[in-house]
């Protein structure tokens, strides 16, 4: 059986570890045994021959009543070779316990947590296993297939009452908490150390951010963000609705570019219906997806000065996205939340307006971004503000799973576009920036210069964009045309059925990957073969980049924490799902 | 009788000019927070209030009235003298540093009164005028320190501690240009500076645009303005000290740094641009000052009131710092102490150093 | 008149926040209430005409020097300092030296060197004159003036040594 050299090599290594292999959709799948685990991550980073050195994600499926009943994958991903690796591991539910991978992989980190939280499943070693998303009085797992929707009881108050309400139900070890722990602050406390909490409501920590802070003086000793208070289970929504209506969910998550969100989602459910999506289709998702990228970059650019005290240059970043968002609502009637792109190609064809519309902007655009750069680049404040600040080195970015901007600020040349080409980008013609510190000034430039390429495809794909259907034909996924709905119907009776039941969706699971402003954006779709997915996971990048920054914070003043936080650029949207 | 001839004196010297004064300021304040909104929005591509009143001419009256009935709240924690008094300071010390400030020489508006009778354009000349301001200043500095720690809040004691350590680092650089000032004109009363610039404003001598650089710089810090607006830095202190105060209180702190910038503003154009005096083009060239057409021009300058010269200066100014609000980014606290303790000191050591030598050469 | 009122005004005022900001628990409070005396008593400088000194005072001490006590003070314990007793065991010496100081100054007033209209009295040297002043510290009292300097300026370098040894 040589499916792939990886497995084989995993075997020859761990020749008792390896329970089945296969390909799907082309990627490896290799379930192991839950006692290799950490060594086998090892392994797999280290081998010179793999080099696995991004642990992508890590995330569970709830397969009740199938035993066993819990799986939890490992998304492993090689930066230098552009290879996917998935490691899966069952996990029974009477044994819901497996070693921690923290050990190898600082990313794992969170992402256990929130498996913890939201599966009940437990890893052996983690140092900080707590709830992450979830309140942290519930004694319930909601993602769990058992749990109903809506089951769980949420406090729209924060009273004393409720406070106490909550304490009731808080276990010994939780009561025995002194505030320093609640944070997550642990360590002995240091003489003349103060702790102050930047969020969740303030000005500037992009939604509902909470960190902890201590500092000493000004200095940061520690900075423990705390994150779920923007949860609102979007996850487990999607699992609720039928296939075409979950596009809308994915919108919510990342709202500043919601149609990178509906490309990442739609391309997976398209893996499992193999779907071929006509060229147009593809040219046009690559048209939005780039004009979000360049909506969402100037929502970011204006944020980090306006945090910096450059509030200028908000109101023009915002002039030009307004552009955009016309562009937009222009074509789907909606501004924000489009769900233009869907499973099968996009919701309506273009406007005849759209083309000389994109094109006006790609022709104004240049000129505004020379007149950010005007403001900023060279500015010295800016540059004192910005330069050696937040700095982080590549194996460190790496191992906290950081992707997107961030990670291309270390100099290492991962964009999705690039390396695992979908929707037709290995078409077009486009530069990767990367930077050399790894500081907010160079992921600063790198944004910008990132812009310059968005225009750069958008061109290509305007000037090549074939002429043809937006949808593909399969008549399964793709509603009837209005004319023969009105002839036949058996077309209606379709018409009626797609909409209000869905389209059955083969059994499997198929994950895509795609490069969303603010970093690799994974979906991973589970089907049992119904109309509903099993589990549609969001492997958020804003999620997994958030955890670094600590890293960067430590050593930092308060005044960086702020600099920092911009230059990462979060959403809240997206980390709290 | 004398007792009453005193009273009526105290009432025209005193109480008048200064309930003129007071309108004057908070006039001031009010539309210098509807100018700074509508010059921001024009700089942002924005409009700016346009609710109230034609154009929103009236938005600072209708904030004024909001603010006045807004809830007056203390926190429970709070030292709650320290908590009324703080924003008083502050208040108090900027709005006293508009007595010593002479708008004008003394006026017979417009031929009506004899010689003898003008009216004087401030509240009193005092000699060590430029001290008195100086004075005032850092005593304002209290009332930030005060706000800050009486709020017990983290944000606000950090606001003010960074306020307290700004302002003092700030005070010396401004003290040291005040100096080289004072050293040019020889005198330390504000109208006698303004006379010694007759011939030439201080900005246009050999020394001048480094002191006026230094005395601007360090104007704008101790007023808490961009960049140097970290005390109230929102997107890392939320309010800076006045993050706990609501109502009139806030309306109060709003007020003193406006009034502020007037005194920082007005002091430029005394020290600087030549006070009340008209800008005259080549007055010390004769031969070109002679020329038909500059010399006109220099007479229709010389025909606008002096009250008029001085208040174009200053809104100048303010719109200056507006403008720089508008333009840069904000510094870090500890580059903002650099800055000042590494460049701005040394910087006026030698510009003072510079200075007497050049006068002492008769170079100024 | 008048002017005697607002002496007797700057005087009481003087006293009183004198003696709070010595009964005062809350440390800080003492600071604010020192920062109320040393206004007042410029305020008296400026009834002498010393309008120099009363900015003077105003600008070092408030300016500068308390507000430095404010911030040591206001980054310690507070809660800590004010519950702590207010008699602690050197008591009787502090009130001895008390004693002693305010003996010495009784003696000199009673002793009547100073002129009782001292307000009144137009000065010989206008302490108010800037030049005149200076004219006095560069030539009478150079020597001292020079000598104080310099002790300001060990004390300076002698701050900057003590931080640094700190932070290595």
């Amino acid at each position: 059986m040589l499916l792939s050299p990886v497995i084989s090599e995993i075997e020859e290594r761990f020749p008792d570890a390896v329970l089945s292999a296969e390909l799907r959709f082309g990627d490896p799948w290799v379930f192991v045994k839950k006692q290799h685990l950490p060594g086998l991550l090892f392994f797999l980073r280290s081998a010179p021959t793999l080099r696995y050195d991004l642990l992508f994600d890590v995330t569970c499926i709830d397969y009740l009543p199938q035993l066993p009943r819990f799986v939890v994958l490992y998304h492993l991903v090689s930066t230098s070779n552009g290879s996917k690796l998935m490691l899966a591991v069952p996990v029974a539910e009477e044994d819901p316990v497996l070693p921690t991978a923290t050990e190898v992989f600082r990313t794992a980190d969170w992402l256990e947590r929130e498996i913890y939280d939201q599966f009940g499943i437990t890893f052996t070693g983690h140092k900080d296993l707590r709830r992450i998303l979830n309140p942290d009085h519930w004694t319930v797992h909601p993602l769990r297939r058992d749990f109903p929707l809506g089951g769980e009881d949420v406090a729209f108050t924060h009273n004393q009452d409720t406070l106490r309400l909550q304490a009731d139900t808080w276990t010994e070890p939780q009561r025995e908490m002194n505030v320093q722990d609640y944070l997550g602050l642990t360590g002995e406390a240091k003489e003349g150390t103060m702790i102050i909490n930047i969020g969740p409501q303030h000005p500037s920590t992009h939604g509902v951010l909470r960190v902890a802070l201590q500092i000493e003086g000004e200095t940061v000793l520690r900075a423990v963000p705390h994150i779920g208070y923007l949860h609102t289970g979007i996850e487990k929504s999607a699992e609720h609705l039928i296939y075409q209506q979950a596009v809308t969910v994915t919108d919510r998550l990342d709202y500043l570019a919601p149609l990178s969100n509906n490309l990442g989602y739609a391309l997976a459910v398209e893996q499992l219906l193999q779907l071929d999506i006509p060229l147009r289709a593809q040219y046009v998702r690559v048209i939005l997806a780039e004009l979000t990228r360049i909506a969402s970059h100037l929502v970011w650019l204006g944020t980090h000065a306006f945090e910096l005290g450059a509030f200028s240059v908000i109101q023009y970043a915002f002039r030009e996205r307004e552009i955009i968002l016309d562009i937009f609502e222009e074509l789907s009637g909606v501004r924000m939340m489009t769900s233009f792109i869907n499973i099968g190609g996009i919701r309506t064809d273009l406007t005849p307006e759209f083309g000389t519309r994109v094109r006006g902007f790609l022709a104004l655009f240049p000129e505004k971004l020379a007149e950010y750069e005007n403001m900023l680049t060279d500015n010295k404040i800016w540059i004192e503000r910005t330069r050696g600040i937040g700095r982080i080195s590549a194996e460190e970015a790496l191992n906290l799973g950081v992707t997107g901007p961030v990670l291309r600020s270390t100099g290492v040349k991962f964009d999705v576009r690039r390396t695992f080409p979908y929707s037709g980008y290995e078409r077009f013609e486009f530069d990767v920036p990367t930077g050399t510190s790894g500081d907010v000034y160079d992921r600063y430039l790198l944004r910008i210069e990132e812009m310059r390429q968005s225009l750069r495809i958008i061109e290509q794909a305007l000037e090549g964009l074939p002429s043809g259907p937006f949808r593909t034909d399969n008549r399964k996924v793709t509603l009837p045309p209005r004319e023969e709905m009105e002839a036949v119907m058996e077309q209606l009776i379709h018409h009626f059925l797609l909409v209000s039941r869905g389209f059955p969706v083969p059994e499997g699971e198929a994950c895509s990957l795609v490069e969303s402003p603010r970093g690799a954006l994974g979906f991973l779709v589970s089907s049992d073969g119904s109309p509903r997915p099993r589990r549609m996971r969001v492997r958020a990048p804003s999620f997994v980049n958030l955890q670094a920054l600590e890293t960067m914070c430590k050593g930092g003043l308060v005044a960086d924490v702020i600099s920092i936080i911009a230059g990462l650029d979060p959403l809240m949207g997206e980390v709290d799902r | 009788m004398a007792d009453m001839a005193q009273i009526l004196n105290i009432v025209y010297t005193i109480l008048i000019p200064v309930a003129v004064l007071f309108g004057f300021i908070m006039l001031n304040a009010a539309y210098l927070s509807y100018m700074e909104r509508k010059t921001l929005a024009w700089m942002q591509s924005r409009m700016g209030p346009m609710m109230a009143g034609y154009h929103g001419i009236l938005q600072p009256i209708a904030d004024g009235v909001k603010l006045f009935f807004k809830e007056d709240i203390i926190p429970a924690k709070a030292d709650k003298w320290v908590f009324i008094v703080a924003p008083l300071i502050l208040l108090v010390m900027s709005l006293a540093s508009f007595v010593v400030i002479p708008f004008g020489p003394p006026t017979r508006l417009f031929g009506i009164l004899s010689p003898e009778n003008a009216v004087p354009l401030w509240v009193t000349n005092l000699n060590i005028g430029v001290l008195y301001v100086l004075a005032l200043a850092s005593i304002g500095t209290y009332g930030v320190i005060m706000a800050g720690w009486a709020s017990n809040n983290k944000y606000s004691l950090l606001g003010s501690f960074r306020s307290a350590a700004q302002m003092i680092s700030y005070e010396i650089p401004m003290a040291f240009a005040i100096i080289t000032v004072v050293l040019m004109a020889g005198s330390l009363n504000l109208t006698e500076i303004v006379n010694a610039q007759t011939g030439k404003w201080f900005i246009f001598t050999y020394v001048g645009p480094v002191v006026f650089f230094l005395y601007l710089v360090s104007g704008i810090a101790e007023t808490n303005r961009a960049p140097f607006d970290l005390p109230e830095a929102e997107s890392e202190l939320v309010a800076g000290f006045f993050t706990e105060y609501t109502g009139m209180r806030f309306a109060m702190f709003f007020m003193a740094e406006y009034a502020n910038m007037v005194v920082v503003a007005l002091l430029i154009s005394i020290m600087f641009f030549g006070g009340w005096l008209p800008l005259q083009i080549f007055p010390s060239v004769s031969w070109l000052g002679g020329m038909a057409p500059i010399s006109w021009v220099n007479t229709a300058m010389r025909a606008v009131p002096p009250v008029l010269w001085l208040l174009a200066k200053v809104y100048f100014f303010i719109f200056c710092f507006i403008w720089i609000r508008a333009t840069l980014p904000r510094l870090r606290y500890d580059q903002l102490m650099k800055f000042s303790w590494k460049i701005l000191l040394p910087l006026s050591l030698v510009t003072l150093l510079a200075t007497a030598f050049l006068k002492q050469a008769g170079l100024l | 008149m008048l002017h005697k009122a607002i002496f007797i005004y700057f005087a009481a005022v003087c006293i009183g926040s004198a003696l709070l900001m010595i009964t005062r628990r809350n440390p800080v409070h003492s600071v604010l209430f020192m920062l109320l005396l040393f206004f007042h008593i410029a305020g008296l400088f400026v009834l002498l005409n010393a309008e120099f000194l009363a900015a003077v005072q105003l600008i070092v001490y408030a300016g500068a020097i308390l507000i430095l006590y404010l911030f040591v003070v206001m980054l310690l314990n507070v809660d800590r300092e004010s519950a702590a007793p207010r008699a602690n065991r050197y008591w009787p010496w502090l009130t001895l030296f008390g004693l002693l100081i305010s003996a010495e100054i009784s003696f000199l007033v009673l002793r009547g060197s100073f002129p009782a209209d001292a307000g009144q009295q137009p000065m010989t040297l206008a302490v108010g004159s800037v030049r005149d002043l200076g004219i006095e510290l560069y030539t009478k009292y150079l020597v001292p003036f020079e000598i104080a300097s310099v002790i300001l300026l060990v004390g300076l370098v002698g701050a900057v040594m003590l931080a640094k040894k700190i932070k290595d």
